[in-house]
């Protein structure tokens, strides 16, 4: 993409960076393993990509205001048991529902905590995070919840025109997220105050509201993913997806990785969603290769690494290698 | 107001421990407080290299993986050469961790968060493939329990070692030029670049320092489960931040309450030990953990808002002139 | 004869600025030198150049008799030379010994801090200075002019034989200005070179030996402050070819739009009353620190008064937040784009349509794509914003254009009050002369605009009457016949003070 300034080229091969990661990792797996090829696998992967992805939605909004949640790892063991818990008594559907609005609600929380409170979103999220917590251990006990109904549990294994459900609800989340994101008054002023809070509040921007409402749809993409995930594992119990360093961390990674910056103003979903993917895909593709499950968790940190210091290395092989660098910002 | 922020933690601290005692008198049996004392000592190590981290301006998320491979370090290398050399093996293992992590943050820079994640993920992983994903026992080592129910001096070793960790660290904060440089940098990092302070090294110097302190976890860790393997310490990190952040110390960095830390420290334990001579489940120890550090900065959070007639912002906007302000621009 | 400091032929520019022009200067040993302009005259940038922020684009610096060229403000410090700037470079939750000597640490051997040498050597130095300040205090708790001493002290601890001070009275009560005096008596006692930026024509004449006038980035004018007055000071200052490429109009001027009412904010500006008519322009005019731009965010809600009304249409308002200030129809126009105006990161079809988007939603609340991009258009055809198009990064546009692009926000919220805090700053020439068209269209609408500037040509030219502020209160109301350079000047510098009415 060229235009005036040399500048320009260089950033962007580095917006599309993650997707050419992608593109690139996807063809040498597809090339050196006959089985990452199958139609099976390839759909395998898109479903493991959505119970991160979900929630990575949710997440991409909030990193782009400037703020980030710790809590939806726990919040997600609490929506996931209370679904299961829920359902014999309420039926799929009212579950579900109520769900939803919990998730949006227990957001939202966190949202005022931040907002009116002005409890930096680090340890206001930390704080949630131990309450959801105990509440999930409080919750029937603590004892992991077993799903009976069996349309729900189909809901996650399924397939739909054989694409499976959980990526069918991750796409329609990103779409909605982007839709959220681009066209409405709502994302450009989660944009705005990512950008500069003191800018957005001479502009007559609402703080208050707007980062109420984005925490509450990191809630609400988190109870979507809850409902994807319990399904999927037929139960829900307090500590699940807490490996690997932790469900919010896996989230966050993702976000950061396909380029949105912690620092907030700019992101995209359609980035997060291909980040999503990569991973799912490096996780696939590791499998396949029976690469050791502990090799995989090493791979996996290095690269992350590597994707958060593009910055920082671009910034090094500048002063050693003469680029025209139209990026002076005074 | 201020007294809130200068011994808040104090009284919180006797209020709750006053509450347990109502309820239940032997909770303050010299015996069951040096109990609780020596159960906070993992947390309350790591805390204090937490402090010197958030102090700073960061603070260091992989500690919890340090931890585990610690005790993977431990596990494999004492049968070979025995515990000294096997603890002072570890020791320089976390070292190492401790400079990744600093060179990453200061050459590579890569924003602090995401980097100790990174690096958590990493060191995790090296301490399982260390040993190949299984647990390493310790049970053929009696020596090594020293670390928690040996005495030294007639204290339990567990509690010595937070004492010593503590003070060090204390001489360091406040009688070193090394710890001024950190209050330094934590308080306007700009100003101390251009004060000629040697900003990377030190901060490559706090997260070995935070590497160390989560060695020792790891040594009286390891020693009470006997066990190595890498899923160890999971939840260290985000608990040694929550004792730095109720016992004072601000996220912004430039004020580190070290004495808070312990006590908030000792504070989170007495909860759980409290709650469990109560025959309460644990998980209401988490429910207090979360409450309390949510209240304890509302009530800060709230200070600042009563304390100013206009709107934090309003501040920020109608203040002294900027730099840009005086530019010829 | 050696000088301390010897600069010639300086050239500076940035982006679409030249802000510094074959600036040639000696300062001898010892001096004190004053240093006075408008705002834009370039001062701040070739203290900058001095102090090692950034290099200059040509010429030489030599102190005493070497040449330098700095690049960082640490070798300007190893050089000898300090500079204290309005905004201070301390550290808040440090104490004020602790800050003096954070570079140099005072240690026993083995590294351990002397805390005694500490408060001992930060004692000395304050005693030097003639001012008692406990060393244990943290920055944070004192007074701006307390920071201040602490700056000056580090500059001593530094052993520099240069001092620049920039605008260091600019936030002081007159007692705090009196021990400032004391305290650069007590620097040039020690035989220490001292550059000072100021506005305050009674300070050039208190302090310096000899006084240079910048304008328009050149030296107009190095003086012998004895030989010299006030009014051949200012006139160096703003007398300049009248090249006014604005034909000034009134435009018809209706009911009272805006009104203020003993409006006091306690320390920063007091019982300041005025109006402002459907289509008058009114200059608000003054120094740095005069309280212009505190009264303007008054008004439009940023900063709360303590006393006071105001009134728009006659209704009295209470306005908290800038969204009240909106809803009265209230628009406003920082002085920093940077820091409080533009979204760098978005678009400028964004940046134009952000204060009104809740207003171009369809019914399902979305945004209404053509409705959008015709406000855009139309403002960029209004404002003859040049940019690469609507999805261009607002970051990427000229000084003059982003500025366009703000008031074009501050426009399309139909406001019937237009506060603009220095609309031109960082604007080069072309965008300039635009502006102030675009200023007398919207008066000619019947939108009342209230024009606060230190800019003195532009406040000159554009408005129809000016009002004009010294410490916080008014110090002068000039109608238009009555406005010229030396008047505002005269009541912005004190000297002249309008009757209490």
């Amino acid at each position: 993409m060229r235009s005036n300034e040399s500048g320009r080229v260089r950033i962007d091969l580095r917006d599309r960076g993650i997707l050419i990661a992608l593109v690139l990792l996807a063809v040498v797996l597809a090339l050196i393993n006959h089985d990452f090829r199958k139609p099976v696998n390839m759909l395998n992967i898109l479903r493991e990509a959505s119970f991160e992805g979900t929630a990575a939605v949710g997440m991409t909004l909030c990193i782009i205001s400037g703020a980030f949640d710790l809590s939806i790892g726990s919040l997600l063991a609490l929506l996931g048991m209370v679904t299961i818990g829920e359902m014999h008594a309420l039926g799929l559907a009212p579950t579900i529902l109520a769900i939803l609005v919990l998730g949006f609600a227990a957001g939202s929380l966190n949202g005022i905590l931040v907002s009116y409170l002005r409890i930096p979103a680090f340890i206001t999220t930390l704080g949630m995070m131990y309450v959801y917590k105990a509440l999930a251990q409080i919750y029937h006990g603590g004892v992991p919840q077993v799903a009976t109904n069996a349309i729900f549990t189909k809901i996650g294994s399924g397939l739909f025109l054989g694409v499976p459900i959980p990526f069918i609800v991750f796409a329609t989340c990103a779409v909605i997220g982007t839709v959220i994101l681009r066209r409405t008054p709502l994302g450009r002023y989660i944009q705005a105050i990512g950008n500069s809070e003191k800018a957005s509040l001479v502009a007559g921007v609402k703080l208050n509201r707007t980062r109420i409402i984005t925490f509450g749809l990191v809630g609400l993409a988190t109870a979507i993913a809850a409902i994807l995930i319990s399904s999927r594992m037929w139960s829900a119990n307090s500590t699940m997806k807490s490996g690997n360093g932790g469900y919010e961390f896996n989230v966050i990674a993702a976000v950061v990785l396909g380029g949105t910056s912690l620092a907030g103003g700019k992101g995209s979903i359609f980035k997060t969603v291909v980040a999503a993917v990569f991973i799912a895909v490096l996780k696939n593709g590791m499998n396949l290769l029976r690469i050791e499950p502990y090799w995989q968790y090493v791979v996996t940190g290095i690269i992350l690494l590597i994707a958060f210091s593009m910055n920082g290395l671009r910034a090094m092989l500048g002063r050693i290698l003469p680029f025209r660098d139209t990026q002076r910002v005074i | 107001m201020k007294i809130w922020e200068r011994y808040g933690i104090f009284f919180l601290f006797l209020v709750i421990l006053g509450a347990f005692a109502l309820m239940i008198p032997r909770i303050v049996s010299p015996n069951n407080l040096l109990n609780i004392l020596v159960q906070s000592s993992i947390v309350s190590i790591a805390a204090a290299g937490m402090t010197l981290a958030i102090t700073s301006g960061g603070f260091d998320l992989s500690v919890g993986a340090i931890y585990a491979l610690v005790s993977c370090v431990l596990g494999k290398v004492i049968p070979v050469v025995g515990l000294t050399l096997g603890v002072f093996t570890a020791l320089m293992v976390s070292m190492i961790c401790g400079v990744f992590n600093g060179l990453i943050i200061t050459k590579l820079r890569v924003q602090t968060f995401v980097a100790t994640l990174a690096t958590m993920i990493i060191f995790r992983g090296v301490a399982f493939i260390y040993t190949g994903g299984r647990d390493v026992e310790l049970y053929g080592l009696p020596a090594i329990k020293v670390f928690t129910t040996g005495r030294f001096l007639g204290l339990p070793v567990p509690l010595l070692m937070t004492l010593i960790v503590f003070a060090l660290v204390y001489f360091l904060y406040h009688h070193t030029p090394l710890g001024l440089h950190i209050r330094a940098i934590g308080s306007n990092e700009p100003a101390a670049v251009t004060s000629g302070i040697r900003v990377d090294r030190i901060k490559i110097a706090v997260f070995v320092f935070t590497a160390i302190t989560a060695c020792f976890s790891g040594l009286i860790g390891t020693a009470q489960l006997l066990t190595g393997n890498g899923r160890l310490g999971t939840d260290l990190a985000l608990q040694a931040i929550a004792a730095v952040i109720l016992g004072g110390t601000s996220l912004a960095g430039g004020r580190g309450r070290l004495l808070g830390t312990l006590v908030a420290s000792i504070l989170l334990a007495t909860i759980g030990n409290g709650l469990n001579l109560l025959g309460v489940s644990a998980a209401y120890q988490d429910l207090s953990t979360g409450i309390i550090l949510i209240v304890a900065l509302a009530v800060e959070g709230l200070r600042q808002i009563l304390g100013r007639r206009e709107s934090f912002s309003a501040k920020a906007v109608a203040g002294i002139k900027s730099q840009e302000a005086s530019d010829a621009q | 004869m050696s000088y301390a400091i010897e600069i010639k032929g300086v050239y500076k520019s940035f982006p679409g600025v030249q802000a510094l022009t074959d600036i040639s200067l000696n300062v001898a040993k010892g001096e004190i030198h004053a240093v006075v302009g408008e705002n834009g005259a370039g001062k701040s940038t070739l203290m900058k150049i001095l102090g090692g922020l950034y290099p200059a684009d040509a010429g030489t610096i030599l102190l005493e008799g070497r040449e330098i060229a700095f690049h960082s403000v640490r070798e300007a410090i190893a050089a000898g030379v300090s500079v204290i700037y309005q905004e201070f470079n301390l550290m808040p939750d440090l104490s004020v010994a602790e800050n003096i000597l954070v570079s140099q640490p005072p240690v026993y051997r083995r590294g351990i801090l002397s805390k005694r040498a500490l408060v001992e050597r930060t004692r000395s130095l304050l005693d030097q200075l003639g001012i008692a300040l406990d060393p244990g205090i943290l920055i944070e708790e004192l007074s701006v002019s307390e920071r201040q001493v602490v700056e000056i002290a580090k500059a001593l601890s530094f052993e520099s034989g240069i001092i620049i001070m920039d605008e260091p009275t600019a936030a002081l009560s007159s007692k705090e200005v009196e021990r400032l005096y004391a305290i650069i008596a007590a620097l040039k006692a020690k035989g220490k070179t001292i550059l000072y930026i100021t506005h305050r024509l009674k300070e050039i004449f208190d302090l310096s030996d000899r006084v240079t006038v910048l304008r328009d980035g050149k030296l107009v004018a190095t003086l012998t402050t004895a030989e010299t007055d006030e009014d051949t000071i200012v006139r160096h200052m703003v007398g300049r070819d009248k090249a006014s490429f604005y034909h000034y109009e009134p435009a018809p001027q209706r009911e009272v739009l805006l009104e203020l009412k003993g409006l006091t904010k306690d320390g920063y500006f007091e019982d300041v009353s005025f109006t402002v008519r459907s289509g008058e322009i009114l200059g608000l005019a003054g120094l740095i620190g005069c309280g212009r731009d505190e009264l303007a965010k008054a008004v439009y809600g940023l900063l709360a008064p303590d006393r006071g009304e105001i009134l728009i249409s006659g209704h009295r308002v209470r306005i908290r937040r800038p969204q009240d200030a909106l809803r009265h129809g209230i628009a406003f126009l920082a002085e920093d784009r940077k820091e409080f105006g533009i979204f760098a990161e978005m678009n400028v079809k964004e940046n134009l349509t952000l204060t009104i988007i809740n207003r171009l939603k369809h019914l399902f609340g979305f945004i209404q794509t053509r409705a959008e991009h015709e406000t855009f258009r139309r403002y960029v055809d209004l404002m003859q914003i040049r940019c690469a198009g609507a999805a261009q990064r607002v970051m990427d546009l000229s000084g003059g254009n982003q500025q366009k692009v703000m008031l074009g926000r501050a426009l399309a919220t139909d406001c019937r009050v237009l506060l603009l805090l220095e609309p031109t700053r960082g604007v080069d020439v072309g965008a300039k002369s635009e502006i102030y068209t675009l200023l007398h269209q919207l008066a000619k609408k019947g939108i009342a605009i209230l024009l606060a500037s230190s800019d003195l040509p532009e406040i000159l030219s554009v408005c129809d009457r000016t009002v004009v502020l010294w410490q916080g209160r008014i110090t002068g109301r000039l109608s238009k016949a009555g406005m010229d350079e030396n008047a505002v000047m005269r009541c912005a510098t004190g000297i002249h003070v309008e009757a209490a009415s």
